[in-house]
């Protein structure tokens, strides 16, 4: 019996060591040699000569998008349009804002409808009924398509380096960098919350509150954003890094490798594989004009990445730091699980659909396993081996058992350390100050990072296995934008 | 408008999947392919190696302690699943003998010769050989000329001083090997991060195998610093000394889990141990003092040869300052600083300080001819232009992903040098003849002496008279280089035959000691300093000696302890 056991305990503890190994083989890849970093890789792009349509699906996004909208119109591109998905009766607010700013850039800025039909409100069925509203409104006369999302500030200079590297690499898809910006624990980052007293007094009284009514409810509201600052950082720093991590080496190897899951926004499909896409979905589903997106995936952006690796496109990633699109962390903590649920159950969805048994070799059916579960694997791992090397410790296992359990650890302790360099360097590339309660709180905060990750895993399993399949969608509030962006700020309070 | 509709945007198909080499950006191979020519270099070169070895090697050098211990303990990892035959110290890290365990366990070694000692010999061969490899390699890898490389490997292969130690069972012997594959695998020009971690990997198995290698950490780390490039440095020093240290401290982990780290009683422990051998051992004292017991191996060493290490040593100070063969000559100067400081040195010591010396030694002649790898001041930019050649290759920059490598760029370069290139050589050439003149005797009569001993170890021929003589449920004191063959071929019970040393050191072996039948061990340890031995030197006191083997401290008598004693 205890024989078994010690067996199972090695089995776990190699399959803990691999995932741990892996994880460091691919995330470091781009310090694998010294060319991998090179800042003029990616080549220096000449005249662009496709034409462009960029999809920006926006619900609910009346604070960003017309800021968004008003950098899309002023690109440095000569050829491209953007079509603005809005469902019209559902969302008028953000209709207004993004009709407004079509009739200011008439050669820019389109607003399509979503589609009446369904009550389900997801990303995939937009795109599909954009691309085909376009086509029947004639602009069938493009090269490649970009995604993008409502609060995507995309870099002027962005799609004359995608349309160089369409032309350079021969790619089907170039997937753009994309950035997670605000990790770091500085209250005066976020917006501050509401003075309560001061607008208690105001809904009484009808009146403005006296100047002593107003500095008694600031104090509070100060402590608020203080703390609520301090308390998150610890999450949105290891959110951030991992984006960080994973468009910066991990979808290079991906990519390379030939079995990627793409991210969900600032990618960009060359004509050809979407009409590919579109022609086996047709043929599948016996219809005449097929689907792009699988409508009924909850990540459909995996999806497709698995469908371009089936049907033979490569993949290119692109990651530039000042010309990633920047994004920000979800809302709290909570928003965050969900978030990460939704992708959980969307790989494990593409998983079950089984397209990529179509795979064409054997080892990229083995890495599509390993890619799709990796969530599971991530989360098990970083959870379970803490726990079994330190049990270990503590209730005297077999010396082996401890020294085998002191693998996946000891390369999680050695994790710590990387996401540690990474943040001070991701600190120095986007010239943010890093403070030293930011590192602490990325240490303290890993295994309790862990335990979230783990969360969603099992969430995600459970709502998967009781098929619940509902749209969680992230909002947005431009945090990332703070800056340059003072009505997000002010919708806030 | 026409200015881009004259330039199409190109029709797209799918793809087939290309080789996954080439797919990563280069092609992994290439670093790895076989040279054939520096084959054709190393291999006359291995086989002159593992001639002057082999030859002589049962009887030259004789029998000490520390090979039999390790045998010892290597059987015991393979038979009892233990680090030790006797409660395991921490005295040394135990990765040593469990390589020649598992070595032993994949071609039954024990079992194919009539001694563990012989056993020993042959893994003392293969860590020979594989040193000599890597020697060679890492001379090219330095920028050597294949001649010179291979003369660092024959070097390494010939000095009396390396054959002397290299032929004992010794942790350090196994050292080299992993320190050298350290070095090498730092020292590449590719500076990729799988280099350096396997770098560090390596070293940490050095220090696994014999601890006493961390003392070369600070060279390593600067070869490691000094081959890495700005791009992804931080990157891949976190890398491969986070792995590095993981590695290492497996062993710490595998005294925290038998709950032997800290200080105890009833328990060995590790720090309690390495306070010992750090801080209350007594000291050799140092080499500046003529009395210490560090001066008296040094003039040992000298002895049999003075001309490697002290070569060496000489030139030093001369190639600290060439930028590659600076963490060479670092690892010599760390070598004589333990010498100097006066620790605790034991004699096989040298062992890890003669491979640096070869390459030293080559590495100056190198130089003196003109070598262009071998500059003495340090070139910006990582670019190493050479003064002499006239026509070099700069590699073409690599980039990642899918693009097309372009051509080697030629660089011509003044043909001024090749005039004073020639002198150089000439005057490289002279030196080494000169060199050679009185060095060549030397090593031939010594090696004549090491490899036609005749007459068997003392030790040996005493286990032939116990194995004839002694009736197996005896207890028998004896030296450790037979205790695995008394064990293991002449079927004694393992608790019948004790280490000399472990009667008075070991508590465990203390108390359950009921009687003593045989000694057998050599002459000097009656002699050796008071109070060391005291329960042996007692029950030869009440013994008779029953036969005798050769002449000299070295000489081993059995001696047979009256029944009437007890300890």
């Amino acid at each position: 019996m205890s024989d078994v056991l010690a067996v199972l305990l090695l089995l776990n503890a190699l399959f803990m060591g691999i995932i741990a190994g892996t994880t460091f083989v691919f995330q470091s890849y781009k310090w694998w040699r010294p060319e991998n970093s090179d800042p003029d890789r990616y080549g220096i792009p000449d005249r662009p000569v496709g034409r462009g349509i960029i999809l920006l699906a926006a619900r609910f996004e009346d604070q960003v998008i017309g800021q968004t909208l008003e950098r899309l119109a002023h690109l440095n591109y000569p050829h491209y349009l953007v079509a603005v998905i809005i469902d019209h009766p559902d969302d008028p607010a953000t209709l207004a804002v993004a009709r407004a700013k079509a009739i200011k850039y008439p050669r820019r800025i389109c607003v399509v409808r979503y589609p009446e039909h369904t009550d389900v409100h997801n990303k995939p069925i937009g795109l599909n009924a954009a691309l085909s509203q376009l086509e029947a409104a004639g602009h069938w006369d493009w090269h490649w398509v970009g995604v993008l999302d409502a609060e995507d500030m995309l870099h002027p200079d962005l799609l004359t380096m995608v349309d160089f590297r369409f032309r350079r690499t021969g790619a089907g898809i170039v997937q753009a960098g994309v950035q997670l910006m605000n990790f770091s624990s500085w209250h005066r980052n976020l917006p501050l919350p509401a003075n309560r007293l001061a607008e208690r007094w105001t809904s009484r009284f009808t009146a403005r509150p006296p100047r002593v009514i107003w500095l008694l409810g600031h104090g509070p509201r100060l402590l608020r954003r203080w703390l609520a600052a301090n308390t998150s950082a610890w999450w949105r720093a290891a959110n951030c890094l991992e984006y960080y991590k994973w468009f910066q080496s991990r979808l290079k190897v991906q990519a390379n490798l030939r079995v990627i899951p793409l991210g969900g926004n600032t990618v960009f499909f060359r004509r050809e594989f979407v009409d590919h896409v579109r022609r086996v979905d047709a043929e599948e589903s016996g219809v005449l004009h097929g689907k792009f997106w699988d409508e009924k995936c909850l990540t459909e952006d995996c999806k497709i990445g698995i469908t371009a690796s089936v049907l033979g496109y490569l993949v290119d990633v692109i990651y530039i730091p000042h010309m990633v699109t920047r994004e920000e962390t979800p809302q709290s903590l909570w928003k965050f699980v969900q978030q990460r649920v939704r992708w959980d159950q969307g790989f494990i969805q593409v998983f079950v659909e089984g397209g990529w048994r179509r795979l064409p070799t054997w080892r990229q059916r083995m890495m599509a396993v390993y890619i799709l579960g990796f969530q599971f694997f991530q989360a098990y791992t970083g959870l379970v081996a803490p726990l079994f090397f330190l049990g270990g410790l503590v209730l005297k296992a077999p010396v082996l058992v401890v020294l085998i359990a002191f693998v996946p650890f000891g390369l999680g302790v050695i994790g710590v350390g990387v996401d540690l360099l990474l943040l001070r360097q991701f600190g120095q590339t986007y010239a943010e100050k890093v403070r030293l309660r930011d590192y602490a709180g990325l240490v303290i905060g890993s295994p309790l990072f862990q335990l979230a990750l783990a969360l969603a895993a099992v969430m995600a399993l459970s709502r998967h296995l009781r098929g619940v399949t509902n749209w969680v969608k992230t909002t947005h509030v431009g945090a990332h934008m703070s800056v340059d962006v003072p009505r997000a700020r002010q919708t806030l309070r | 408008m026409t200015a881009t509709l004259d330039r199409a945007f190109p029709r797209l198909e799918p793809q087939h999947l290309g080789p996954l080499r080439t797919r990563m950006g280069e092609p992994v191979g290439s670093a790895w392919r076989i040279r054939w020519r520096g084959v054709l270099w190393l291999l006359p070169v291995l086989a002159v190696a593992a001639l002057v070895h082999v030859w002589g090697m049962a009887n030259y050098p004789r029998y000490v302690d520390d090979p039999g211990t390790y045998l010892s303990q290597a059987w015991a990892v393979q038979y009892e699943h233990a680090l030790s035959p006797y409660t395991y110290f921490y005295d040394h890290a135990p990765g040593g003998w469990i390589q020649v365990a598992l070595w032993s366990m994949a071609t039954g070694g024990f079992d194919r010769y009539d001694s563990a000692i012989a056993f020993g010999n042959e893994c003392m061969l293969l860590a020979k050989l594989a040193s000599v490899a890597l020697l060679f390699w890492l001379s090219r890898r330095l920028g050597f000329a294949r001649p010179a490389a291979a003369a660092t490997g024959l070097l390494f292969a010939m000095s009396p001083l390396a054959l002397t130690y290299t032929r004992w069972t010794f942790l350090d012997n196994l050292v080299t090997p992993w320190i050298l594959l350290a070095f090498v695998l730092a020292v590449s020009r590719r500076r990729a991060m799988v280099g350096v971690v396997g770098a560090s990997l390596a070293f940490g198995m050095a220090a696994l195998t014999k601890e006493t290698s961390l003392l070369l950490a600070p060279a390593f780390c600067w070869a490691v610093v000094q081959y890495t490039d700005r791009r992804n440095r931080p990157h891949v020093l976190l890398m491969s000394g986070g792995l590095g240290v993981l590695l290492m401290s497996s062993y710490v982990v595998y005294a925290l889990a038998k709950g032997e780290l800290f200080e105890g009683p009833g328990h060995t422990s590790l720090l309690g141990t390495a306070k010992w051998q750090l801080l209350d051992r007594q000291a050799s004292g140092s080499l500046l003092d003529p009395t210490s017991s560090t001066f008296a191996t040094v003039v040992e060493w000298l002895k049999i040869d003075p001309y490697l290490p002290l070569g060496g040593l000489a030139v030093v100070p001369l190639l600290i300052f060439v930028r590659r063969l600076g963490p060479p000559a670092c690892c010599v100067l760390l070598e004589m600083a333990v010498l100097l400081k006066g620790g605790y040195v034991p004699a096989m010591h040298v062992v890890t300080f003669l491979p640096w010396c070869a390459v030293l030694l080559v590495g100056a002649v190198e130089v003196l001819r003109g070598n262009p790898a071998l500059q003495m001041r340090p070139r910006s930019g990582g670019l190493h232009l050479p003064s002499c050649p006239s026509v070099i290759r700069i590699p073409a920059p690599r980039t990642a992903d899918h693009d097309e490598p372009t051509q080697p760029t030629r660089v011509v370069t003044g043909g001024a040098g090749r005039r004073g290139q020639l002198v150089r050589r000439v005057v490289a050439a002279l030196v080494v003849g000169a060199v050679m003149v009185p060095v060549v005797p030397a090593w031939r009569s010594s090696l004549v002496t090491m490899t036609t001993v005749a007459e068997p170890p003392e030790l040996a021929q005493a286990t032939t008279w116990v194995a004839d003589n002694v009736p197996r449920s005896d207890v028998v004191v004896v030296h450790d280089a037979i205790w695995t063959d008394l064990v293991h071929h002449l079927g004694f019970q393992k608790d019948n035959v004790i280490m000399a040393y472990k009667l008075d050191a070991d508590p465990a072996v203390h108390d359950r000691l009921t009687r003593l039948n045989y000694l057998v061990v050599p002459d000097w340890y009656y002699t050796a300093q008071v109070g060391k031995y005291p329960t042996l030197i007692e029950a030869r006191d009440h013994a008779v000696a029953e036969a005798r083997f050769g002449t000299g401290p070295d000489a081993v008598t059995v001696w047979r302890v009256s029944r009437k004693w007890t300890p």
